[in-house]
């Protein structure tokens, strides 16, 4: 005799309902670190992602250096620095390389890998 | 919430020894899941009979295969989970993430809907290749919308 499928269903709804429970709560996600001043800090996730693909030609993978631009990491910089560096520019590195809506978040990752 | 940040933070720390940044390290692992799936799939079609020329083993051999890829295959995704689900949660800012989010809330509860499925005998004949080819497929979405894209996207590397 065939077994009715709503066992499998059920199993499949309950754990797929679990999983997004545990997803809205991100409860392992880190706290934002306190900006400075007028600094929003941003999704430090999405800043990795949009440093990878913007800055780290320049300044290294998770900014450990190696190409012309300075190494980020351990840098000790603050929030004001970054945010200005990023929106102005300094020396050979252009501003506005990233869109407004991901200051925050680059601003965010940079001041992670720059205090670690 | 200050031991929970702890985790996150070692979790990160562990990572980034290793690979270049936590995103990364699960590009990386979500790449091995699919090529896992995709041997999957193959040890399965020969264990349904199908195949036999392109993959010339036997029964007893495409079992064992395909259980160890299949055990293997949930070991690369568990790290996975945990930083999609505990760390970056459901998220809807684009049709990619939104696609990724909602296909991964499912998967584990494909995966162990398959796995009673298999246990418990009696079902009709359609259903563990329905579920097998519906959890390959997620995998191979997942796969397409977060390591695929930031190989293409970001950076290829470690």
């Amino acid at each position: 005799m065939e077994r009715k499928l709503w066992r499998p269903a059920v199993v499949l709804v309950c754990i797929s309902g679990a999983v997004f429970a545990l997803a809205q709560g991100q409860f392992l996600a880190p706290a934002t670190p306190a900006g400075s001043g007028t600094v929003t800090l941003g999704d430090a996730y999405n800043g990795e992602l949009v440093f990878e693909a913007t800055c780290a030609g320049c300044h290294g993978t998770a900014g450990t250096g190696g190409g012309i631009g300075p190494t980020l990491a351990g840098a000790e910089l603050d929030a004001d620095l970054i945010q200005s560096r990023v929106e102005q520019g300094a020396g050979t590195m252009p501003g506005g390389l990233v869109e407004q809506a991901e200051v925050g978040d680059i601003v965010a990752y940079v001041l992670g890998i720059s205090t670690k | 919430m200050g031991p929970l940040i702890d985790v996150s933070g070692t979790y990160t720390d562990a990572v980034t020894s290793v690979f270049s940044s936590t995103i990364a390290f699960k590009s990386w692992f979500a790449t091995a899941a699919v090529v896992l799936a995709v041997v999957q799939v193959l040890t399965a079609s020969r264990m349904w009979g199908k195949l036999r020329r392109v993959i010339p083993l036997s029964f007893p051999v495409a079992k064992r295969i395909h259980r160890w890829s299949g055990r293997l295959a949930v070991l690369c995704t568990l790290p996975v989970f945990f930083h999609c689900v505990f760390i970056l949660g459901f998220q809807t800012p684009d049709t990619r993430v939104a696609v990724h989010s909602v296909v991964g809330t499912f998967i584990y509860g494909v995966f162990v809907a398959k796995m009673l499925v298999i246990r418990e005998k009696g079902y009709p004949h359609w259903v563990l290749p329905v579920a097998g080819s519906t959890m390959a497929t997620m995998l191979v979405v997942l796969w397409i919308t977060s390591g695929l894209w930031y190989f293409t996207n970001v950076r290829f590397g470690f």
